[in-house]
């Protein structure tokens, strides 16, 4: 494995984006303390970002509201708008490819980038580039900090330091002295149950972690990213391998007028149609579908498998009868919190496999015929005019459009 | 000077999407450099101009549209909280 003599890698965070966006687009809310949620209409929900006027009152990320309103009493709760933030994402990456070449997007406010020998050499002129470009071109109130260092791991963890606004530079040549004075909880791989892990081993800060063998951090992990975490905290070129797509989900907090089975049910047919569509558009077939359910005494969750199918009706007449489930199981009804369904067992388009036993080639093929029919009028037209069966969504809107941690949606997934 | 003054249609990789948002609806719909490119020399056209002549395709409306370029690959997910 290489060991980079030099600062090879840029990492840029967006501080508390979706404030921000809210912020920028919206002159009202600019140096108020602000709470983005999912629903304004019931106050049993969380806060999932906050502006830093908010967290300077200690409001954190994924905070009831109950709790934020007593830290903040004037906090202003926003309803999420996940395609105005799909949308900044769009502009702000824009800008940033007509500075430097983005290497691999991490999520919605975050990516990395290789630096050139230039930028090696003078990375504080390509932080402040990026940073004049993004205040010029879409607005001073959307800040970032940036990490520099010899890997992806480093710089974002360098990149977390100097928050907000900040930028980072970590040499080889000055490392670990600065990770040293990171605490665990900065380090991304380390969490609660794997510091209990690290205590129960006597590994109690970075110092003592940095000591530690590759071999010895894979005991702990169970697993090879342990290793990996070694060799990235050590300064070698080293980053997450590529991942495969292995499933197309969707999940929602239900309102509470959508609590019961029924009312889950038309949620999360929304939801299968919507995680369907992507499935098409990612050219793939499903042979499962999982449906998760959060209730009062737990989860409950039931899989069912099908012929490998990408068609509405297909989809639909499997999640009813995971539903008749639910009903038969709980005839007296049920309070459902959330819904989860997952399409899994994917085959690229061109590799389905006929189920021989199952003579439903023609029915598959006619469905397949109207679905994309259906699929081709709801893209023209950029919203949902045809769907099989009632299309109701739910308030609160954005179903499929969720912003899930390194998911960024696409505009279809909001017709 | 922004990204879409230094960009020209040719600078555009095969496929990609550029995604146009009316402003008065809303209604989006993609354009691709192929879809440009459907009569000579307009590889040197420079994405703003792309966009200003670009009108809102929803019925009756003929808004004028945002331009946004949408990204070819997915976002590169974490994998053990390893970036």
């Amino acid at each position: 494995m290489r060991l980079p003599e030099t600062i090879e890698r840029l990492y840029l965070d967006f501080d508390g984006f979706f404030a921000s966006v809210e912020q920028q687009a919206d002159k009202k809310l600019r140096g108020r303390p602000i709470g983005i949620v999912p629903f304004t209409n019931t106050e049993r929900t969380c806060v999932i970002a906050c502006s830093r006027e908010a967290k300077l009152r200690g409001v954190k990320n994924v905070m009831t509201v109950p709790e934020a309103r007593r830290l903040c009493p004037d906090i202003l709760l926003v309803p999420q708008q996940p395609d105005l933030y799909r949308r900044a994402h769009n502009t702000l990456l824009a800008e940033i490819e007509s500075v430097i070449p983005i290497d691999a997007v991490k999520s919605i406010d975050e990516l990395t980038c290789k630096l050139d020998k230039g930028q090696r050499r003078n990375p504080q002129d390509l932080a402040a580039k990026l940073k004049a470009t993004l205040a010029e071109h879409v607005g001073k109130f959307i800040t970032c900090s940036i990490g520099f260092a010899a890997n992806r791991q480093l710089a974002k963890i360098a990149g977390k330091v100097d928050k907000p606004n900040g930028v980072t530079i970590w040499r080889p040549e000055d490392l670990p002295a600065p990770l040293f004075k990171v605490p665990f909880e900065e380090i991304p791989g380390v969490g609660h149950r794997m510091q209990r892990r690290l205590a129960a081993l006597g590994i109690h800060d970075m110092q003592a972690l940095y000591k530690t063998q590759p071999k010895q951090m894979r005991q702990i992990w169970n697993n090879v990213t342990g290793e990996r975490l070694w060799y990235a905290l050590h300064g070698y070129d080293v980053q997450a391998p590529e991942s495969e797509r292995g499933m197309f989900g969707h999940s929602r907090v239900l309102p509470p007028e959508s609590r019961t089975i029924n009312g889950a049910y038309e949620i999360c047919r929304l939801l299968l149609v919507k995680a369907a569509r992507r499935m098409r558009r990612g050219r793939y077939y499903a042979s499962g579908l999982w449906l998760g359910l959060s209730i009062r005494d737990g989860d409950w969750s039931r899989k069912c498998t099908l012929p490998a199918v990408r068609d509405d009706k297909a989809l639909l007449d499997a999640l009813e009868a995971l539903f008749s489930d639910v009903r038969r199981e709980y005839p007296k009804g049920l309070t459902i919190f959330s819904v989860r369904a997952t399409l899994y067992h994917l085959t690229p388009n061109d590799q389905r496999q006929m189920d021989m036993l199952l003579d439903d080639d023609a029915e598959r093929r006619r469905f397949e015929a109207i679905t994309d029919a259906m699929d081709r009028l709801n893209a023209r037209f950029a919203r949902t005019v045809v769907s099989l069966g009632p299309w109701n969504p739910p308030a609160g809107g954005h179903v499929g459009g969720k912003i899930s941690y390194c998911r960024i949606p696409d505009a279809e997934d909001f017709l | 000077m922004n990204w879409k003054t230094e960009l020209q249609v040719r600078d555009l990789e095969p496929g990609q999407r550029l995604e146009m948002t009316c402003k008065t609806c809303g209604h989006v719909h993609y354009l691709t450099p192929e879809q440009i490119l459907g009569s000579p020399e307009r590889e040197f056209l420079y994405l703003d101009e792309v966009e200003r002549e670009t009108y809102c395709k929803a019925r009756r409306c003929l808004g004028n549209v945002r331009m946004a370029l949408i990204r070819k690959d997915s976002a590169s997910g974490f994998v053990g909280g390893m970036a």
